[in-house]
């Protein structure tokens, strides 16, 4: 009986593998695939597997192995992303991809960390595509996370560079999601407004619970009774469709200012009556030069029924960070892989990058666009097929996004 | 002043809203005492009929099918699930419902997904009423507001002037009564309930498209539902019309007011500032705090009047 049940626990723990004794590295895409924030985390889902497949495809890594991917719900929530990553680590997951809600990721980041002190031999990578929340790299930096787009400091600098030009604008309102993140949009566009336009006036400072407001009339009624003339937002996802949809049905004709609205459905919630008007600050637009244009269009190859259009730029720079990080270190073992990542320089599609070794963060050229009509504008590739896409009105170097940190990895 | 005009009847449609839905559920407790819990999901049930039939009809017919699909549903229940469990008391009936809002969302996961749906206003109503000094008012809400008032004239003549209605109040107090005098009380019940969730599927038809349509809807409108019925008074029509104005009208207004405690310590002529250990509490101001505002009405209403404003029943 006793060896039985010693057989039993020994094959029950031949189960728990690390993904290094297979012949696959297995990515855990730990997400909201449910809620409020759903369809995000599915058009997430879909830029990493169609960077996957090209990896696979190209067939580089080291030792022939595949890269796989496993989707977990995390139902973009702190508590329930702890409890999924317990089961990520059953399947043997090595790199965990979140990019939607800074306070999944701060939790998460922290989890990893954890991990990876208390279970040395099975260590795990954060590749963080989209958490902007400036504190991931900076009081909460963890040598295990690696973030692939520009903080919310540095978004925010790129896009008070372009409204500070902007003479006929005088007064903005803010709103913002209200937990860390959005507030940390809020100080940003606070304290560099105040730098670069001191006559600049702030006439509205608000924050709406993230992901319930589902009707945002009330917010819009008191933008419009402010008389701003733009609004500047970090919104994302349905906060940002829904609040671009109250102010088109109400006519509130004011200039956005955000980081996101070329995200799922803003673009085509806005409408032409956008054209002009709407502005974001991204790392990634479709019409940046050629290169961009194609991966755009191979997206759209891939995924010829889905409503929205290629857009996490971040996804793809990480896989292929990840892949050449694999192919120089000849191992896909997370540990020697991120040392691998860690001042790498990578030529993407957009401009040259390059991860800093001080904190994690990756330094690259953004981009503030505006929504413009595409007739006319020979080869300029257009949104969820609405006619409309985003034109470049200004480039920041990635050099000059650099930002201080206050990063002591341990 | 254009502010507070669109700001009411923004308040005034939400309000409308709110009201279809609390008044099926409060129609429904006031007959049979039964909580529903699921009301919630059948108005998530009628935006989704609603999207399903209007891919293939239109609009216009999915605003009469969808509704009466619910109600088809909502007699279902009734028939051969809640009238099985009342023998067993209101407890059980409290969670039969209660799983069936579960089991609702989890069918809608498996049918249309997680993610929300696309369900648009149509391009018949997509455009602007009037404009009120510099802000347009869509006209889907003015139409919300019509159907809505529609809706509850119609319920009140049914109920006042037709023998069914009278059939249907006298069960309200007297049952025994009146399945004495030969009536199918139970299946005057089922009508009723079946009516209530079919007011739960029309409030859904017309909200889907003005908020999301997605499975998370019920669980958000779910519990500003209960704070209606609480406020309003349990088996008050008129009460929960009441509450439903009321809770609509704090809701939206109150995200206007960006006043704090500290600006009201200002106003009385003392100052509060940043050093003060108190001031991250204090500073909140109203609008930071409007969604939890119905929440403590609710509370305060507990406390201080837990029959609610015009209720009828103790709970």
């Amino acid at each position: 009986m006793r060896l039985v049940s010693l057989l039993c626990v020994g094959l029950l723990s031949l189960q728990v593998s690390c993904g290094q004794t297979n012949k696959e590295v297995v990515i855990g895409f730990v997400e909201g695939l449910s809620g409020p924030f759903a369809n995000i985390g599915e058009v997430a889902l879909r830029h990493l597997h169609l960077e996957v497949d090209a990896v696979n495809r190209r067939g580089n890594l080291p030792d022939g192995i595949r890269m796989k991917v496993i989707p977990f719900d995390n139902k973009t929530n702190p508590q329930e992303a702890l409890l999924v990553f317990r089961s990520a680590l059953d399947a043997g997951v090595d790199y965990v991809f979140q990019g939607n809600s800074s306070s999944v990721a701060i939790a998460l980041s922290g989890a990893i960390a954890k991990h990876n002190r208390r279970n040395p031999e099975h260590p795990v990578l954060f590749m963080n595509y989209a958490a902007l929340d400036p504190a991931l790299t900076n009081e909460h930096c963890e040598k295990s996370h690696f973030r692939f787009d520009a903080d919310v400091n540095m978004k925010m600098a790129a896009l008070t560079e372009y409204i500070a030009v902007r003479k006929d604008i005088d007064s903005v309102y803010l709103i913002n999601q209200d937990y860390s993140y959005g507030h940390a949009v809020s100080a940003a566009a606070r304290s560099m407004l105040e730098v670069k336009r001191p006559n600049l006036r702030i006439v509205g400072d608000d924050l709406h619970p993230i992901g319930r407001v589902k009707d945002f009339s009330p917010y819009i009624a008191k933008i419009k009774a402010s008389g701003a003339q733009a609004i500047v937002t970090g919104n994302w996802g349905s906060d940002l469709t829904l609040l671009i949809k109250s102010a088109r049905q109400m006519g509130v004709d004011v200039d956005f200012f955000t980081f996101n609205v070329g995200m799922t459905g803003g673009v085509t919630t806005i409408g032409e009556s956008g054209v002009e008007r709407v502005h974001q600050v991204t790392n990634w637009h479709a019409n940046i030069n050629e290169a961009t244009q194609e991966n755009a269009k191979l997206y759209r190859v891939k995924y010829p029924d889905v409503f929205e259009d290629a857009y996490y730029g971040s996804i793809r720079r990480a896989v292929r960070m990840l892949e050449k990080a694999m192919i120089e270190s000849g191992t896909h073992n997370p540990e020697v892989v991120g040392r691998a990542l860690r001042d790498m320089e990578f030529a993407d599609d957009a401009g040259l990058v390059s991860m800093r070794a001080d904190n994690h963060q990756l330094l690259l050229p953004l981009f503030v666009s505006k929504l413009v009509k595409i007739a006319g504008k020979n080869d300029l590739v257009d949104i969820e097929h609405t006619g409309l896409g985003f034109e470049t009105l200004a480039e920041i170097p990635a050099e000059k996004t650099r930002m201080t940190t206050t990063c002591q990895f341990e | 002043m254009e502010f507070f005009l669109i700001t009411l009847l923004n308040s005034l449609s939400y309000g409308l809203l709110l009201f279809m839905l609390s008044s099926g559920l409060t129609l429904i407790f006031s007959m049979m005492g039964v909580l529903n819990f699921a009301h919630a999901s059948f108005y998530m049930l009628g935006a989704y009929f609603a999207y399903q039939t209007g891919l293939v009809f239109g609009f216009w017919p999915a605003l009469f099918l969808a509704p009466i699909l619910v109600g088809v549903v909502g007699a279902i229940t009734e028939r051969y699930g809640l009238r099985k469990v009342h023998k067993f008391g209101h407890v059980a009936e409290l969670l039969f419902t209660f799983g069936l809002a579960y089991v609702i969302e989890e069918v809608v996961h498996l049918i249309w997904g997680r993610a929300p749906v696309d369900y648009r206003i149509p391009e018949s109503l997509n455009f602007t009423l009037f404009t009120l000094f510099n802000t347009q008012y869509p006209a889907y809400r003015a139409f919300m507001m019509l159907v809505s008032v529609g809706m509850l004239v119609s319920l009140y003549l049914v109920l006042t002037k037709t023998r069914i209605g009278l059939i249907v109040q006298a069960s309200l107090t007297h049952p025994e009564m009146v399945q004495a005098l030969g009536h199918n009380v139970p299946r005057v019940f089922m009508l009723v309930f079946a009516g209530g969730c079919a007011l739960a599927g029309l409030a859904g038809v017309l909200g889907g498209n003005l908020f999301i349509t997605e499975p998370g809807m019920a669980f958000s409108v779910g519990s500003i539902v209960f704070v209606v019925v609480v406020v309003g008074g349990m088996g008050s029509l008129v009460g929960a019309f009441i509450a439903s104005l009321l809770i609509g009208s704090i809701q939206t207004f109150s995200v206007g007011f960006d006043y704090s405690f500290i600006d009201l310590m200002a106003a009385l002529g003392v100052i509060i500032d940043s050093n003060s250990s108190w001031y991250a509490g204090l500073s909140i101001t109203i609008s930071q705090t409007a969604p939890v505002l119905p929440y403590l009405l609710m509370v305060l209403m507990l406390i201080v009047r837990p029959r609610g404003l015009m209720g009828t029943r103790e709970t």
